[in-house]
């Protein structure tokens, strides 16, 4: 088991607010910049990120290349609340890690926690096995992935 | 020593992430030799983020669960950027507000 990714923030907003600007306005925040399939794969800016605001709508990348690619899929959408969310970017929906983001009242605005778990799935053989036809993860990440690599090798040698 | 420095093997540790693999099929999908690729896989087996099983005739490779925990971190690292810009975002329109 893979200990999963937990963050959390507190902003200035109420829960309403502070959900419809994580999901109505990411593009107002996100960091495509440096966190995107076109910054990773294309070295290009991203045109777009959109939430499809529903269980079983995406998180959509307008891509400078003129795609739209997906980087998840709703499972849980509770305004105000909750939105969950099967997370494959760059890789095959069989590969998905699960992002949980629970939107909480605390004092002066909202606490933001965030869970990223699942991840020891990407190592399963049989799926890979299973999905030999998949596209893994190709080219996916790979400055942020080689650079964690560089490190742990260089740690390791 | 950076073994992922070199851009084809991080190919081939990409390559990897799809499932174990002989060396014949690592090469098959990647513009060197086979000895070249044999080369790559030794370095970064030296670094640990490969292994090597005999099966039959041939060698499967496989990466190791260290390069999916450094897939991990990575995405520790993802959330405290977005985290930290959504925060910053909010602020703004907070102090929007209340002006």
């Amino acid at each position: 088991m893979i200990k999963p990714v937990q963050k959390s923030v507190r902003v200035p907003l109420d829960p309403d607010q502070a959900f419809t600007l994580f999901t109505d306005r990411i593009a107002d925040w996100w960091p495509l910049e440096i966190h995107s399939l076109s910054a990773h794969r294309l070295k290009q800016a991203s045109s777009g990120l959109t939430i499809e605001p529903r269980v079983g709508g995406h998180i959509l990348e307008a891509c400078a290349d003129g795609e739209t690619r997906p980087w998840a899929t709703i499972t849980a959408w509770e305004p105000g609340k909750r939105l969950t969310v099967s997370w494959y970017v760059g890789r095959p929906e069989a590969e998905a890690t699960e992002v949980d983001i629970v939107f909480e009242p605390a004092e002066g605005g909202t606490s933001l926690n965030l869970t990223h778990s699942g991840f020891e799935a990407l190592g399963d053989d049989a799926q890979s096995t299973r999905d030999g036809y998949n596209q893994g993860w190709v080219g996916v990440l790979s400055e942020g992935f080689a650079a964690h690599c560089r490190k742990t090798a260089s740690k390791a040698a | 020593m950076a073994a992922l420095a070199d851009p084809t093997r991080r190919a081939i540790a990409e390559s990897l992430a799809k499932g174990p693999a002989p060396v014949s099929q690592i090469a098959s999908n990647l513009p060197v030799s086979r000895p070249a690729v044999s080369q790559h896989l030794k370095v970064l087996s030296d670094a640990g983020l490969v292994t090597a099983e005999p099966q039959g005739t041939r060698r499967i490779y496989r990466l190791e669960p260290v390069a999916i925990a450094a897939l991990r971190d990575w995405c520790d690292r993802l959330w405290d950027d977005a985290l930290a810009a959504f925060a910053a975002q909010a602020n703004l329109i907070s102090n929007g507000e209340s002006q």
